[in-house]
């Protein structure tokens, strides 16, 4: 494994979260999602939110992008309380963009019309013009360090983690600085997983703040500044991976390790 | 760090000359369009002749309006098999207000075509509000349209040659080769649509529509909104095509678009649209309007007769099929 990460310095508490979350809850029927939970993202930082099935991670981030509606709680953007009511919100009031499992690509078109898809840079606002097009793809595929043979290639004919690339690449190009990674080496082999955590090392060398839902505690120790760890709907544990390790948190996430924000969120 | 090189073949750059053309979508049809117009003008040699290339054009009009608008809403990745009714139903309501009521022409044709676009609106709000698949949606919407047209015409057929001096104009031999009128304008239709396909924003998002519509969405394409569109202009294509055909014939009656449907599918797919959507060639589509006018008057100026016909157009599509197949894999590999 050739990728490591500096870890970041506790934040200090004054810094501004560049996105927070109090008291979230979510109900679906008789089963509680979220019960009370407080989320914080620095900017600049690569957190990892963990957890087993039906933890509740899927809702949170489902929350935070703005496909469900939470039942309590507050969200702020640099220390602002905003409302999200769809992803179109969660993007405009917060740059966050979420990349799920199935990616959204368009596998018949090739990487850089995927790339600038509804953005093309354009003449008269209508031709698109495609020098610039493929000149700009080029650039942000190399930000990110993608490995790829041209921008030129259908995306049909990617790798899983050079698919993964494109779908974040999108959404920078978008001018996007948050990224949500939802089980992002989920269906990837070895070196597919290698693949994509580079592009998080890569994401965070540019600035941009990525949080990753994940089971792969491999993919998590080496991409992640910060664990998160949900347990049945609550927050019950928060580690620097500096100060951390893999048996701990397992610990926290089958509750063999009694939860250590049980009580106070 | 280790740099590991992609295994995915890059099917653009430093390939040879044969791969690439082979790589051109549009490439087999127009072998096809080829081979099979060599083949007759060899077995036939009325083929070539400009009059047998008028006849081709003229009738080659009316699927060709349809096929334009059906190759639209196959991108986008749904189906309309009223197209033919549609046009039954558009002629019907044109000759009707012609024939009994008296309205001048352009406002019969008005009617006519608004009927149409009710069809289409029809369609959209069944497939994207109703949420039917539009297979099913459509099939039930032809029943209608054409019953709607039957019961009109009260299942006989009128006579309106007399009435329809400009739309018969719309016909006439232009002094380009003596193509129709309508043919000319049909293709600038095709060429401005392949152009807007290939190089303008619309080509995308439609193909994103059609190909991923999660995808279309994630981006802010208006995904209803795109389909909606291509369902009534497939619907607006399918009612100027039935007047077309009382041009042609003078009379109207509701079987006006029976038998269209196959015809129209086979060729957008002929020219390289699927039924799964999100791809199809605005200039294959063309093609394969060719192709089938071809194949159609080739046989008949041969002595084939017309109920053999079908079988042996059944043999080329699935021959042209075949070697499209081929040609992909060749092309990959």
């Amino acid at each position: 494994m050739a990728t490591t990460i500096t870890p970041t310095a506790p934040q200090p508490a004054a810094v501004q979260p560049i996105l927070e979350a109090r008291g979230l809850c979510k109900a679906f029927g008789h089963v509680q999602a979220l019960n009370n939970v407080n989320f914080e993202l620095y900017r600049g930082e690569v957190v990892a939110l963990i957890g087993d099935n039906g933890a509740g991670k899927s809702t949170l981030v489902k929350i935070l992008s703005g496909i469900y509606r939470k039942d309590a709680g507050q969200i702020l953007v640099d220390g602002r309380p905003v409302d999200i009511h769809g992803p179109k919100d969660a993007e405009r009031l917060a740059g966050i963009s979420t990349v799920y499992q199935d990616l959204a690509l368009v596998d018949v078109r090739d990487v850089g019309s995927n790339i600038y898809l509804h953005m093309e840079p354009t003449r008269f606002g209508f031709w698109i013009d495609f020098k610039k097009l493929y000149a700009d793809a080029e650039r942000i595929i190399r930000t990110l360090r993608i490995d790829m043979p041209s921008v030129r290639v259908n995306v049909g004919e990617l790798s899983g983690g050079q698919r993964q690339g494109v779908a974040i690449a999108r959404a920078l190009a978008r001018g996007r600085h948050i990224f949500m990674l939802d089980e992002p080496t989920a269906a990837l082999g070895v070196e597919q997983q290698h693949t994509v955590n580079e592009l998080i090392a890569n994401l965070k060398a540019e600035g941009k703040t990525v949080l990753v839902i994940s089971h792969n505690l491999e993919h998590v120790f080496a991409v992640a500044d910060r664990l998160i760890v949900l347990r049945r709907g609550r927050r019950v544990g928060t580690r620097l991976k500096t100060n951390t390790t893999r048996e701990e948190i397992v610990g926290l996430i089958t509750a063999a390790i009694q939860g250590d924000e049980e009580g106070n969120t | 760090m280790t740099t590991h090189k992609t295994t995915a073949p890059s099917p653009n750059f430093s390939q040879p000359l044969y791969k690439r053309v082979l790589n051109i979508p549009e490439i087999g049809v127009l072998g096809a369009v080829l081979v099979f117009f060599g083949a007759f003008v060899v077995a036939n040699n009325t083929m070539a002749e400009p009059a047998n290339l008028a006849r081709m054009a003229l009738q080659g009009t009316f699927l060709g309006v349809a096929a334009f608008g059906m190759a639209f809403l196959m991108i986008a990745g749904e189906i309309d098999l009223s197209s033919g009714s549609t046009a039954g139903l558009s002629a019907a309501v044109a000759g009707l207000l012609l024939h009994n009521v008296g309205w001048p022409e352009w406002a019969s044709y008005t009617a006519a075509l608004l009927a149409a676009l009710l069809v289409g609106l029809l369609n959209s709000f069944i497939v994207l509000k109703i949420r039917m698949p539009s297979f099913f949606a459509t099939l039930g919407t032809s029943f209608l349209a054409w019953g709607l047209a039957i019961w009109l015409l009260k299942g006989t057929w009128l006579y309106v040659g007399e009435m329809i001096p400009w739309l018969k104009s719309t016909l006439d031999p232009s002094p380009f080769f003596g193509l129709p009128y309508a043919f000319l304008t049909l293709l600038a239709a095709y060429v401005i649509g392949d152009q807007l396909m290939r190089r303008s924003v619309l080509g995308p998002a439609l193909v994103a529509v059609g190909a991923n519509p999660r995808a279309a969405t994630i981006v802010g394409i208006p995904v209803a909104v795109v389909k909606t569109l291509c369902f009534v202009f497939v619907s607006l294509c399918c009612g100027i095509a039935g007047l077309l055909v009382i041009g042609y014939g003078g009379t109207t009656d509701a079987a006006i678009g029976e038998g269209w449907l196959l015809w129209v599918i086979a060729i957008v797919i002929i020219g390289g649209g699927s039924l799964r959507g999100g791809v199809g060639s605005i200039l294959g589509v063309l093609l394969g309007v060719l192709l089938i006018q071809i194949i159609r008057i080739g046989l008949a100026n041969a002595g084939v007769k017309t109920n053999a016909q079908g079988i042996v157009v059944g043999v080329i599509l699935l021959g042209a099929a075949a070697l499209d197949v081929l040609r992909r894999r060749v092309a990959q590999y």
